[in-house]
């Protein structure tokens, strides 16, 4: 049955939670002594769980519950459970490659990438492609935020590389676009700030916010802008956006970038 | 037809073949455990979860007739993260309602449940891509909870009544897609 407009409109009112008192009342009473009314209810309710929690089933199906009671479903299970062990036995093996890598880049980047070749055939024993969070962990290193040695000392400034360089992203974000605010384009310090903010927007898993910030920056002048051509790549390997991280290096490569080049053809070869 | 990576992988599960289970949780656990740890869950949450999933993918394969439409390892990501949505919801639900904690639903059940909701939910998916550009662009904005005032400042509408009329059009041409599938079955899963 299709109601009115008026009547659509009290539903969506009622699941937004926005009916109070003797509407809510009437409301809910309609819907405990009309079927109909209340099966529309619970449609438009499906509609709008359907892009937030996803759609909810409230009946039980005796055919697939029978099913997962059956030896078949046992085996299985069993089959899974020595596939799983199995799986975090070899992940544990894996784990001193990890260590290794959190060392700082720079003194170690010839052992890492020497590394990065065992590492990608320890990730890969079957010769798959390796996933993007692989790739990820392989290739991601921040170099330190250096503006102090660059001559800078203003406490705001010593302040945003004391908390990049330890990791508090969070806290970064906040202290750089208070510096931001009042700092001009042509500051040699407007490119690294605003760098440093795309990682730590990166870090913090705002993809999207990263991923503009690296947008802007590597469509500058500067003469750093590939830097921000290489963060663009990895956020979209972050969002797992293989194709298109695909293309980007292609294009990089093909107009050539050569800031990173090497990882980038490494990476091209893994997707 | 499967492509020919969805079907090894499939028939790997079906037939329970080790080799393939250690190549699905190596390719996919990553992504999954970035996914799920994005939606307020931890790695440990993640892994159940992938488990869950691949037993109710074993399921779908030996009771249905299933094929999967999109590549293997977007299915897996969605169908993990819907499950764990619906964990998540169970939780906080179960915290408000102290004395229901006794009254778990056994592994069969949640199985079942499970496979019925992933296969709503791609009906849900089919039917929505069916309409055009237009119904799915403000559609996917009201769906959301995004209020009439903003949809119209963003996609240019003149005012909300006429947003207001055009999700009206898109919601039922959705609805009624969705009803006249011989796949929804409204009272028999209690939506």
């Amino acid at each position: 049955m299709e109601y009115d407009d008026k009547t659509y409109l009290l539903i969506e009112q009622y699941l937004l939670g926005q009916l109070k008192g003797k509407e809510l009342a009437d409301f809910e009473n309609r819907m405990a002594n009309d079927t109909t009314f209340n099966q529309e209810v619970r449609m438009n309710r499906s509609l709008f769980n359907h892009f937030d929690e996803g759609v909810e089933i409230h009946s039980r199906n005796e055919e697939l519950e029978a099913f997962y009671q059956s030896d078949d479903a046992r085996r299985f299970k069993a089959q899974l459970n020595e596939s799983y062990t199995q799986y975090k036995n070899e992940a544990d093996t894996d784990k001193p490659i990890a260590k290794v890598r959190k060392l700082g880049w720079k003194p170690l980047a010839v052992a890492a990438s020497i590394l990065l070749l065992v590492g990608f055939f320890l990730f890969n024993p079957f010769g798959g492609p390796a996933g993007s969070d692989e790739l990820l962990a392989a290739y991601v290193e921040h170099e330190p935020l250096a503006l102090v040695t660059k001559g800078n000392t203003e406490d705001a400034i010593v302040d945003i590389e004391t908390a990049f360089n330890n990791k508090d992203y969070t806290q970064s974000i906040t202290l750089i676009d208070a510096v931001l605010e009042s700092l001009d384009e042509q500051s040699p310090y407007w490119f690294d700030l605003n760098l440093s903010k795309g990682i730590a927007e990166w870090e913090t898993d705002n993809t999207q916010a990263a991923k503009t910030i690296f947008d802007t920056l590597r469509k500058s002048d500067f003469q750093d802008a590939p830097k921000a051509d290489w963060y663009y790549i990895l956020t979209l390997l972050k969002e797992d956006d293989r194709a298109n991280a695909k293309e980007e290096i292609q294009t990089y490569l093909s107009n050539g970038g050569t800031y990173k080049s090497k990882e980038m053809r490494a990476i091209l070869k893994e997707l | 037809m499967q492509s020919e990576e969805n079907a090894y992988y499939i028939k790997g599960i079906s037939t329970g073949d080790n080799q393939v289970l250690l190549r699905i949780y190596k390719e996919f656990m990553p992504v999954v455990k970035r996914r799920i740890k994005q939606h307020n869950g931890s790695g440990e949450d993640a892994e159940d979860i992938f488990n869950q999933v691949l037993m109710q993918l074993y399921g779908r394969f030996k009771v249905r007739d299933f094929e999967i439409q999109t590549t293997f390892e977007n299915y897996l990501v969605i169908a993990c993260l819907n499950t764990w949505k619906k964990e998540l919801k169970k939780r906080i639900r179960e915290r408000v309602t102290k004395e229901e904690y006794s009254v778990h639903l056994s592994e069969a059940i949640d199985f079942s449940k499970g496979i019925r909701e992933m296969e709503i939910w791609e009906l849900y998916e089919e039917k929505f891509k069916l309409l055009s550009e237009n119904c799915r662009e403000i559609l996917k904005l009201y769906l959301k909870k995004i209020s009439g005032r903003e949809i119209m400042e963003e996609l240019g509408y003149a005012s909300e009544t006429t947003v207001r009329q055009r999700v009206f059009k898109c919601k039922s041409s959705l609805i009624k897609a969705i009803r006249s599938d011989w796949r929804f079955k409204e009272n028999e899963d209690g939506i």
